[in-house]
């Protein structure tokens, strides 16, 4: 999946220029939590989030209040910005989120802001790969860590007559083993339980104690 | 005045085949053991009428309705008939497929339609309650959704604002989705997580959408949830939502499926769970609908042990009857031992049977009890807030 195919291309953004309360309308708004900050070229030059916002005033001086919101964007927005390209893949966004612990990844290509990609957004795809949104029973085999496993237990899903709907293979702290969990679109999953048990399989399920 | 039973024989006509999990004899069963514990009489049985495509279409899809039909005849190509989810091990079809899954809703619809046109307080349709049948889609042994196309039949003819409450095991998805905007009609689940279970659905987070916001509810329990966490989750999360929403008629589903003996789920409940599911129902509808309470039946696999004294005890709550007690009628044990599998019960409780020891169980219950205050959170009084603190 690419980050073309999955970003918001509704950006809300704001000059440099603007005010503090200008930024803090905008987010009410239109209920986000970033704003980035861009020139009438619509280049990236900055990103105001919440953590920036609540260093704009102080509390020891709230009579400063109202002045400081007249202060312009540029004097609170973080100007190292991390940003992406549309081509790059969704792994190497995901990536960039877990290894600079970013909420918001504005998306630029040549040299203009075109989208947008949130931690909401990468949850929400998520989700959706989990194919936990259509209505299905989850089975969780514990394997081999060898060539060929997937292989015969779909062979087996398949004489079954169950359309699989997901498959997820987990590491485990074992490195050795696996877990392969499959959603499959029926009610009643008991007879490929039963069918994977008696091949040999270790079907996991909840746990009765801790 | 007594309640409206809802069973005819013609409910035969939904049967998938011998071996699937859900079959009518579950109806007989019940009708059968409340007749000859003297609680029914078999003249009371008022046979389901057929529901019309044109009431059908009040939820479901009308190319969907004409595919069914085409199922039943045999003609329909195995391209579409995966489209809508028929033909598949859940949903096998059947020659009588529309006719059958239509009259479910047809006795649904009119259990339904006697309450909310004030004709009576109180009626069971114990073959309704397939709670998974979505707009254009048969789901989970379900072809249409008969409690969905009743709640917008009366929404229709009377205006009326229901409250649909789910306690079957699995999530009731097709019901929530289907009303997932509606602000008028609230639904209120209470199942198994769906971590493995079907349909994986279900969880605190959903909580309806746009003027919907806040109507629907869901209280995902743990697998190995057992009677006294249940109870207290169902009570507690289902007298909320009678205060939030102010309902003129409750809907519930029964499914049995939350039984320690059903083979399709993880939970650990006994008989007590569905002693007190309805006693509780019935008391809130009194307290909440003027007694407007309508029952349906739904999952339980375990047909013989569990099921017809679960959904009989639906009864004892409707007609405000204590819940019934001692030994099961011999002759009922009699009729019915040479097909069953297993030892037919003997009484009405569960002293008979050994329950498994839950290690986990104190765990269990502090989640169950978190998660169900996280369901009505944000939708009651901080006066009622002060109660749970």
């Amino acid at each position: 999946m690419l980050i073309e195919q999955m970003m918001n291309r509704h950006v809300v953004t704001i000059q440099p220029t603007n005010t503090i309360a200008h930024a803090a309308k905008l987010m009410r708004d239109h209920k986000v939590r970033h704003l980035i900050v861009t020139n009438p070229a619509r280049q990236v030059v900055g990103i105001v989030g919440q953590f920036e916002m609540s260093g704009a005033t102080s509390v020891f001086h709230p009579e400063s209040e109202s002045a400081d919101f007249k202060n312009p964007v540029s004097s609170i927005m973080r100007q190292d910005v991390t940003t992406a390209h549309p081509y790059d893949f969704f792994e190497d966004a995901a990536a960039l989120f877990y290894e600079y612990r970013l909420t918001c990844l504005p998306i630029v290509e040549q040299a203009k802001l075109v989208g947008v990609l949130t931690e909401t957004d990468l949850l929400r795809y998520f989700v959706q790969l989990t194919g936990a949104l259509e209505p299905s029973s989850q089975i969780e085999l514990l394997v081999e860590n060898t060539t060929g496993t997937l292989e015969k237990v779909t062979r087996l899903l398949a004489k079954t007559n169950v359309n699989i709907i997901n498959v997820f293979v987990h590491p485990t702290p074992d490195p050795y083993k696996r877990i392969i969990s499959f959603r499959v679109q029926t009610m009643n999953p008991l007879r490929i339980i039963e069918r994977l048990k008696r091949e040999g399989y270790d079907v996991l399920g909840p746990e009765m104690s801790q | 005045m007594r309640p409206a039973y809802i069973f005819g024989e013609n409910e035969n006509s939904y049967r998938f085949h011998a071996d699937h999990p859900f079959n009518p004899v579950r109806l007989e069963l019940t009708t059968s053991l409340l007749i000859a514990s003297g609680k029914l009489q078999a003249s009371e049985c008022i046979a389901p009428p057929m529901a019309s495509a044109e009431s059908l279409a009040l939820v479901h899809d009308p190319d969907y309705i004409e595919a069914v039909q085409a199922a039943a005849a045999g003609e329909l190509s195995t391209l579409k008939a995966n489209k809508f989810g028929l033909g598949t091990e859940d949903t096998p079809i059947f020659p009588t497929i529309h006719e059958g899954a239509a009259r479910l809703v047809g006795g649904t619809v009119h259990a339904l339609d006697l309450v909310a046109s004030g004709k009576l307080e109180r009626a069971f349709h114990v073959g309704g309650g397939l709670h998974h049948g979505m707009r254009r889609k048969a789901s989970g042994f379900c072809v249409y959704n008969d409690a969905a196309v009743a709640i917008a039949h009366v929404r229709k003819a009377y205006g009326s604002r229901v409250l649909y409450v789910d306690t079957d095991a699995h999530h009731g998805d097709g019901v929530q989705w289907l009303f997932y905007d509606d602000d008028d009609v609230m639904t209120l689940s209470i199942h198994e997580t769906g971590r493995y279970l079907f349909p994986g659905t279900g969880a605190v987070t959903e909580r309806g959408n746009g003027n919907g916001y806040g109507y629907s509810w869901n209280v995902p329990v743990d697998a190995f949830t057992q009677d006294d966490s249940f109870l207290r989750c169902y009570e507690t999360v289902f007298r909320e939502a009678c205060e939030w929403f102010k309902p003129d008629i409750i809907l519930t589903q029964n499914g049995a499926d939350a039984h320690a003996f059903d083979p399709l789920t993880h939970l650990a409940s006994t008989i007590r769970t569905f002693e007190q599911i309805p006693q509780i129902a019935s008391r809130l509808a009194d307290e909440y609908t003027e007694g407007r309470l309508v029952a349906l039946g739904g999952g339980g696999y375990d047909w013989y042990r569990t099921v017809p004294r679960a959904w009989s005890q639906v009864w004892a709550g409707l007609t405000r009857e204590a819940p019934y007690n001692g030994d099961i009628p011999t002759s009922w044990i009699d009729q019915w031992q040479t097909k069953a599998d297993q030892a037919l019960p003997t009484r009405w409780d569960d002293v008979d049977y050994t329950f498994q020891h839950i290690p986990r169980r104190q765990q269990i219950e502090e989640k169950n009890w978190e998660v169900s205050k996280r369901a009505f959170w944000p939708f009651i009084s901080n006066d009622r807030k002060s109660i749970y603190v």
